[in-house]
């Protein structure tokens, strides 16, 4: 397939959608919040939003690299992998108000394309009892563009849109090919993804081919596919040690901005629950380790996570569940998990939906929490600069992050499932 | 509207955007003062460790500054008497009444001007706020986020204003001078929108709280929105569980007239 007739099929494609009435008020809300965050940007929030740390990132990769995790550099602190940094260098050679322009640009762009690649996603992946038509998959992707997480993406400049169109695209591959060649191309894209933003860092575990038979009582490891998977996701993500190994302030730099400094003590919104137990901490003074408490929390959801992933009894799309899982368990459990990381999040969860079967019981679980995180969980953002001083706890998201660790680890253990129309399905 | 008028539309919104963005430039922040003349503060100390201050600071830690006389369960007024502002800095007449124990405080303890640059980048580059215990002053001018942001501190400050504007200190061993501190120690001080410090926390190793310290009385809304926020959401969940119980039972009873209908 040549790029013309890709572009081509794009706009075929985008043409069926535009047919649809909410696609196009879908399409009307994402330009709606580019121009809303330009206008804000421009009155309120110039050089104070995280586009203006990745910009100084940029500028600073190139002339001291030394110091790019010093925070005298940053408004607020640069904590990502330094070779991220490389993606915003053409950026920091433009007028900064330019460069945030083109950006969003390119997360409206974005975004059209993770709509594009979750669409065919979904067809994939869509069980057998779902309507044969395209309208609900596109009332889903119309909700996904109108997901309120998108207006603090677009006001901060964030990058979380480039973490999802490489998780999408990265599952698609794994989808769509089998032969190993194509495993090693789908987790470098995953591997580009976590040098952006390591927030699908705990995705890792999830692309091993391990699978228990509980009712066989045999455990089966695809031991070269896992090992390609590794090797492929591993990659860019050790080429970020090369740096660390060559310049040894920014392995120190990287470390306490992340892990160890006082930035994961500081109170704020976050809902996952490492946050809420070390604001639980701040509050009542008591003493406590960050990094135990990150440690404690990893090892506890994430064994759970992994362990229910093995014993699963569901074959097929195996790592779709895995990368909900693991995006589930890195939100429960890294210090700062934010409205707008929930656009990492949403896309797998619509996914999941139509891989369920129709009327499915699960759905109880997996619906209202995508409902919440789409379109009500920045309103408890709000809630809690009211509630801070004597309750610093945004414990709403969390309860529904948890709601949707159930929903899927029940559909991966349970023998049948309950349909709501009775009966099994 | 033709294909001409559209082209016309984008590029108007484009170049109106490019406008903005390199005259955005020139756009300067005005700072004033979060505080209002007449107007009272007094922070509360929740906890002190007097015996662990003793052995970091040494005994003279409490006799000056802004910690004298401190103790758990003292209280410190400040009075605002004038607020003056110039060209170049902003500046407020303060009364103090240090910490005591006492409702009826008498006449002050201290008058005291706390001046700041209007501007804070035209303080020097690594610049310390105070080098005596507790190394921050109690209020900074509005937007305080802003101007914490703006400031060039030293490597002993660490400004986190993502969410709540917040200065991190963190002092090591024999920072001051030899054995003082005895250990390394970190300050967590959140400022209000007024710019006025609302938390201050002492850590130790460990983050062990030695010095508790936070502005009274909470904001009038803090407690309603806490319980609306709890109660709505235990109803909420009542209410779901409720509607799901109801939806199952009638799906139920559908289903057993459809077998009824049926076996007839």
């Amino acid at each position: 397939m040549n790029l013309n007739s890709l572009f081509l099929r794009i706009f075929g494609t985008l043409k069926e959608f535009w047919k649809i009435k909410i696609f196009r008020f879908a399409i009307l809300t994402q330009l709606f919040y580019f121009t809303l965050s330009i206008i804000l940007f421009f009155l309120f929030f110039y050089q104070k939003n995280d586009f203006f740390i990745f910009y100084e990132s940029g500028k600073i990769f190139l002339t001291d690299i030394e110091n790019l995790y010093n925070p005298t550099n940053y408004l607020w602190d640069f904590r990502y992998f330094p070779l991220s940094a490389l993606f915003f260098v053409p950026l920091s050679f433009l007028d900064f108000g330019l460069a945030y322009i083109l950006f969003n640009g390119l997360n409206f762009i974005l975004n059209i394309l993770i709509c594009l690649i979750m669409f065919k996603i979904i067809k994939l992946v869509r069980n057998q009892d779902h309507e044969r038509d395209d309208k609900r998959v596109i009332l889903y992707l119309s909700f996904y563009l109108m997901g309120v997480p998108h207006i603090l993406n677009y006001i901060y400049g964030q990058i979380n849109l480039f973490v999802t169109f490489f998780i999408v695209t990265s599952l698609l591959i794994f989808l769509l090919y089998k032969k190993n060649s194509w495993q090693f191309i789908g987790s470098v894209i995953l591997g580009i993804s976590i040098i952006i933003k390591p927030t699908s860092f705990l995705l890792i575990p999830f692309l091993l081919i391990i699978h228990f038979d509980l009712e066989k009582r045999k455990l089966k490891i695809d031991f070269i596919k896992s090992i390609v998977r590794l090797i492929g996701v591993l990659l860019p993500v050790l080429a970020n040690f090369v740096l660390f190994f060559a310049i040894p302030k920014l392995w120190g730099g990287f470390l306490s901005t992340n892990f160890t400094g006082s930035n994961p003590i500081a109170l704020n919104f976050s809902f996952s629950l490492t946050k809420l137990i070390t604001n639980f901490c701040f509050l009542f003074n008591i003493p406590f380790n960050q990094l135990s408490i990150l440690v404690a929390s990893v090892g506890i959801i994430g064994s759970l996570g992994f362990f229910i992933l093995v014993l699963r009894r569901r074959k097929q799309n195996s790592i779709l569940y895995g990368y909900s899982i693991g995006m589930l368990i890195m939100l429960l459990t890294y210090y700062d998990s934010w409205n707008h990381h929930l656009l990492n999040l949403i896309p797998l969860m619509i996914i999941f939906i139509f891989n369920l079967p129709r009327h499915s019981k699960l759905l109880n679980y997996i619906k209202p929490s995508l409902f919440f995180f789409n379109f009500f969980d920045l309103i408890f953002v709000g809630i809690w600069y009211f509630t801070y001083p004597i309750f610093p706890f945004n414990f709403v998201g969390t309860f529904f992050l948890f709601l949707t660790f159930y929903g899927i680890s029940k559909y991966l253990i349970v023998k049948k499932l309950v349909s709501v129309k009775g009966g099994d399905s | 509207m033709n294909i001409r008028n559209r082209i016309l539309c984008v590029g108007f919104f484009l170049t109106t955007i490019l406008v903005i963005g390199f005259t955005s430039n020139a756009f300067a922040l005005n700072y004033n003062v979060g505080l209002k003349t007449d107007e009272e503060l007094i922070w509360n100390c929740h906890v002190c460790d007097t015996n662990k201050m003793n052995n970091i600071f040494g005994e003279n830690w409490s006799s000056s500054g802004l910690f004298e006389n401190l103790s758990q369960g003292k209280r410190m007024k400040w009075q605002i008497n004038t607020i003056e502002e110039n060209l170049t800095s902003i500046s407020a007449n303060i009364n103090i009444w240090m910490w005591n124990n006492e409702e009826n405080r008498g006449l002050y303890d201290y008058n005291t001007d706390f001046p700041f640059l209007k501007d804070p980048s035209h303080y020097i580059s690594n610049y310390n706020l105070s080098l005596v215990i507790p190394f921050l002053p109690f209020w900074f001018p509005v937007p305080v986020d802003e101007y914490l942001g703006t400031l060039k501190l030293s490597s002993l400050y660490d400004v986190d204003n993502r969410v709540l504007p917040t200065l991190n200190i963190q002092v090591n061993k024999d920072f001051l001078q030899p054995n003082n501190p005895s250990e390394r120690i970190l300050i967590i001080a959140i400022y209000n929108t007024d710019g006025i410090l609302s938390s201050f926390k002492l850590y130790t190793s460990g983050n062990v709280v030695v010095v508790d310290i936070e502005l009274e009385p909470l904001p009038i809304y803090v407690l309603p929105a806490t319980l609306g926020l709890i109660g709505a959401f235990f109803i909420a969940i009542i209410l779901y569980v409720k509607k799901q119980r109801k939806n199952q039972s009638i799906i139920h009873q559908n289903d057993k007239l459809r077998i009824e209908k049926n076996f007839k």
